[in-house]
């Protein structure tokens, strides 16, 4: 055998091997592996009630991405430092990202700015893509309360008091508060705040309604809690109802919902609850995975009266098929 | 010149890189064609295999489907013939037979309603209300249903709203709803049956379903609403597509279609009694070979069996062109001259034997080179001898002798004569060094010998030389005819008397050649003697005449002329002896142009 056949046989060998090692081992092409992540959902109330489209979304979005979900709440709604310390465990525990619903924007921003995560952070529902964040998915609730405002004026005109209930105090809730207060203040409306955090705080609201002087509001509750129990307050107690002319507020939960069914609350701004929990997840697979697409979504948000429950358009969204 | 290019590219390989390349060749081209055909075949079966098996699937959900919704219909059909006809529709045993019913089939029933045609709620389980202010008869379902009374009507699936729901849930649910006869004293009257299957419980059976890789079932009515698909809610929530319109406009059975760039095997099945229309999608890349790592498994598969095949081509090809490597290093070394090397005989049958023709024909040729230097040494030698005897000095001192007693007793002119014959013969006998002369020259020459013998003889013989005048020009032999003659005077006419001696000497053209006869009326010699004469050396002694034989003479004539010429005796004892020479007849310059073409 000669040196330049000896050189070609060998050359033949070796081709022969990576062929092998390639077609037939993961030495060095390797078999596609979907990774698993583990994505840590941070809200900022201490119960998933209003959340429940929202986890939908999620769990669905988990199963198509491969996401090993947490959904975490606070020990106490609407703790910015709690939630930001739960932020922080969440890396610490080996989340691929974290999806937030920040208790307090400012705050939040603060605090990451101090010490930054070393993973990527969704926002859910702030009102801007903080430079600390990598994704965000939200709801124009400053657009959301205008469009309620504009609502409610339309129905009941400008000359009602409208009585603003709220429990706790988050971004989102001023946001939407803003929003409707300057729609209402630019027509002139006259308008009340009542905070509480308990039923018996919403039930003093109303009761003011009654005495010292009879009037009539209409109410607008400013968070999904502030509503259900000014629903149920008007459901149980007939001597509000003369006095309460019309209910309004935000939500998609069920109760709220068969709320609006059974007519205790007069009109409901809904979004797509299933959608930004989805996306949520999406976005947070993407930015972990280095390969994200878009890095702000805004939903729409929609206005829906008892009628509407039926319409096949907000069927669906309102009522998600797990 | 083209055929010889193509031949002279062939011609630089060695056979055994021909027969190597070309069985490369023929197995990589075989393999590939094995490969592919088994590669097209393979994955085109198993793409008809997991579509057949795609399609049974779909059959097999299909039936589950259908048998599921005929449990359904049976239901309904139970309820209304068993227990609503012709019986009192508020009576508590109707309400126990709902509830028994109900209570079996809890899995799939949400609710069992029966409402009179004004959306009276007669009957309820589990138990429940309507909702405050909804009116049933209102309903577009509800007119629907009454006025089609033969059908069982399924309503695509929605949020379960006709019943009062305190709780935090939902029902997703499908409304069977059918036009019932009740029974209310002696009248009859319309109303609906209604009975709310659980979404969930029909989800069971579709969730999961996967064709293939990356495929899926989903379900949708004849309208173009979907009733179930795997991701249901992202498509009504726009995050996810499909492509719904055209697949429930297409026929029962198997289409290929195009969707956001994605080639797609789409299969429709039809759901009895309903409209809807099960409809499975594989994508083509789920079922089909076509895999980097599949790939290069095949190329390596490809490129091993390539190798074992070369591997046992060059063994094959080295056992067949080695001997053949080994004959070509003899026929080389034959080339160059060395007729005693080894020839290597092995290999095939074929190589074999021409290793064993070239041996014989080495050996041949060595044979002829030995025969031929053995004739270049003979001829040499009869030269050696011919030139030897030009100038015996014996006959050269014997016949001065003569001259001088001639010239001593007065013989001039006989001496003369002598002389002269004497000059003649040396001059014919030296021929300028020739071998061949004519005819003319060699009688001449021979004449001359006779007659300086006659004398030396005291005329003890004559003599007679005849010639055809044609004979003259032919070819002869130098010194062919001297010794002949020499060997009859000394044989033959030595013991005769005085002039009883004769000799003939005769050239004469036969058909068959050139024929010399050389006879004497001497003693003759037995048979034994004449064939003596040609085997071995004279016994006259070279002192007596020219010296050469008549050995010499045969011998020079076959080496000169071939072995078809020569000497015949004939002698008998006491009788005489004869010579006949035969020689080719040609003349001088056919000879002479003969040679020159040589």
């Amino acid at each position: 055998m000669t040196r330049k056949e000896a050189l070609i046989w060998t050359f033949y060998g070796a081709v022969l091997i990576l062929l092998f090692l390639a077609s037939s081992t993961d030495l060095l092409i390797k078999e596609r592996e979907d990774p698993v992540y583990p994505i840590s959902v941070v809200i900022e109330d201490s119960t998933d009630e209003e959340y429940a489209n929202f986890r939908k979304g999620l769990d669905q979005a988990a199963m198509e991405f491969n996401v090993d979900l947490s959904f975490i709440t606070l020990y106490e709604k609407d703790q910015a430092d709690q939630q930001m310390e739960m932020l922080r465990r969440e890396q610490q525990d080996g989340a691929a990202a974290v999806i937030l619903a920040p208790v307090d924007e400012e705050q939040m921003d603060q605090a990451l700015n101090e010490e930054p995560l070393s993973i990527p952070l969704v926002l859910w529902n702030a009102e801007t893509l903080s430079d600390r964040a990598s994704a965000l998915v939200s709801v124009d609730c400053a657009a959301m309360g205008r469009k309620l405002a504009e609502q409610v004026m339309e129905r009941h005109g400008t000359e009602e008091t409208v009585l603003l209930l709220a429990s706790g105090d988050n971004s989102v809730r001023r946001r939407f508060q803003a929003g409707i207060e300057e729609r209402l203040s630019q027509a002139g409306c006259r308008i009340r705040l009542a905070d509480g955090q308990e039923r018996e705080d919403f039930r003093q609201a109303l009761e003011a309604l009654l005495s010292p002087a009879e009037e009539t509001a209409v109410v607008v509750a400013l968070d999904q809690k502030s509503l259900r129990e000014t629903a149920d307050l008007l459901k149980e107690s007939p001597r509000y109802r003369p006095y309460v002319k019309g209910l309004y507020g935000r939500g998609t939960s069920i109760p709220i919902l068969n709320a609006l069914d059974q007519g205790w609350i007069s009109g409901l701004m809904v979004t797509d609850g299933f959608s930004a929990g989805y996306l949520c997840v999406k976005q947070a697979v993407g930015a972990a995975a280095d390969r994200l697409e878009e890095t702000e979504t805004v939903l729409d948000i929609y206005y829906i009266q008892r009628e509407d429950l039926r319409d096949a358009r907000y069927e669906k969204m309102l009522y998600p098929i797990e | 010149m083209q055929g010889q290019n193509k031949h002279g590219f062939m011609h630089r390989f060695s056979i055994r890189t021909t027969i190597y390349v070309y069985f490369t060749v023929s197995a990589l081209v075989a393999i590939v064609l094995i490969g592919v055909s088994l590669y097209s075949r393979l994955s085109g079966q198993m793409t008809a295999t997991l579509q057949e098996e795609n399609q049974a699937l779909l059959t097999q959900v299909n039936r589950s489907v259908d048998s599921y919704l005929r449990t359904i219909m049976k239901l309904s059909d139970s309820l209304y013939y068993g227990v609503i006809k012709n019986a009192d529709v508020t009576s508590e045993a109707v309400n126990n037979e709902f509830t028994l019913l109900y209570d079996n089939n809890k899995e799939q029933i949400s609710n069992i309603a029966l409402l009179s045609k004004e959306g009276e709620l007669l009957q309820a389980v589990p138990a429940a209300r309507l909702k405050p202010g909804l009116d049933a008869a209102q309903e577009d379902w509800f007119s629907e249903t009454l006025e089609r009374t033969d059908n069982l009507h399924f309503s695509t699936p929605h949020v379960q709203y006709l019943f009062d729901n305190t709780g935090n849930q939902y029902r997703w649910v499908i409304t069977l709803s059918r036009a019932v006869e009740l029974t209310q004293g002696t009248s009859t009257e319309q109303g609906v049956l209604l009975i709310d299957i659980t979404y969930a419980s029909l989800q069971q059976l579709l969730d999961n379903i996967t064709l293939g890789n990356g495929g899926y079932v989903y379900m949708a009515d004849s309208g173009g609403s979907l009733i179930y698909h795997p991701r249901m809610q992202l498509i009504d929530a726009g995050l996810a597509e499909e492509n719904l319109q055209a697949a429930v406009s297409y026929r029962d059975g198997s289409v290929q279609e195009v969707y956001q760039g994605q080639v797609r095997e789409v299969t429709v099945k039809s759901v009895g009694y309903t409209g809807w229309k099960l409809i499975g999608v594989s994508p083509e890349n789920a079922i089909s070979l076509n895999n980097l790592k599949t790939n290069l498994f095949i190329v390596f598969i490809v490129a091993f069996v390539l190798f074992i095949l070369v591997l046992i081509n060059a063994y094959i090809s080295t056992k067949i062109t080695g001997p053949i490597q080994k004959l070509e290093k003899s026929v080389n070394a034959l080339e160059e001259g060395d007729l005693d090397t080894e020839i290597s005989i092995g290999g095939s049958y074929e190589i074999q034997h021409l290793g064993r023709s070239i041996r014989d024909m080495a050996q041949r040729i060595q044979v002829l080179m030995n025969d031929i230097v053995a004739e270049h040494e003979s001829k040499r030698k009869s030269e050696f001898d011919t030139l030897q005897s030009q100038i015996n000095p014996h006959f050269l001192y014997n016949t001065l002798d003569i001259i001088v007693w001639m010239i001593e007793n007065e013989q001039k002119d006989e001496a003369v004569k002598v002389v002269t014959a004497l000059a003649r013969f040396f001059r014919i006998s030296l021929s300028k060094g020739k071998s061949i002369i004519p005819v003319g020259d060699e009688l001449e020459h021979v004449r001359n010998y006779l007659m300086i013998q006659q004398k030396r003889f005291k005329n003890k013989f004559t003599y007679t030389i005849e010639a055809d005048p044609e004979v003259l020009g032919f070819a002869s032999l130098k010194l062919m005819l001297q010794p002949l003659v020499e060997n009859a005077i000394y044989h033959g006419m030595e013991f005769m008397m005085d002039g009883e001696g004769e000799i003939l000497v005769k050239a004469e053209k036969r058909e068959d050649g050139l024929w010399f006869t050389v006879r004497d009326n001497g003693l003759g010699m037995t048979k034994e003697q004449a064939e003596g004469l040609l085997t071995r050396q004279a016994q006259v002694s070279s002192r007596r005449g020219s010296g050469i034989g008549v050995k010499n003479v045969n011998e020079r004539i076959r080496l000169y002329f071939g072995e078809g010429y020569g000497l015949t005796i004939q002698s008998e004892p006491d009788e005489g002896t004869q010579i006949l020479i035969h020689l080719p007849a040609v003349t001088m310059e056919e000879l002479q142009r003969k040679e020159g073409a040589r």
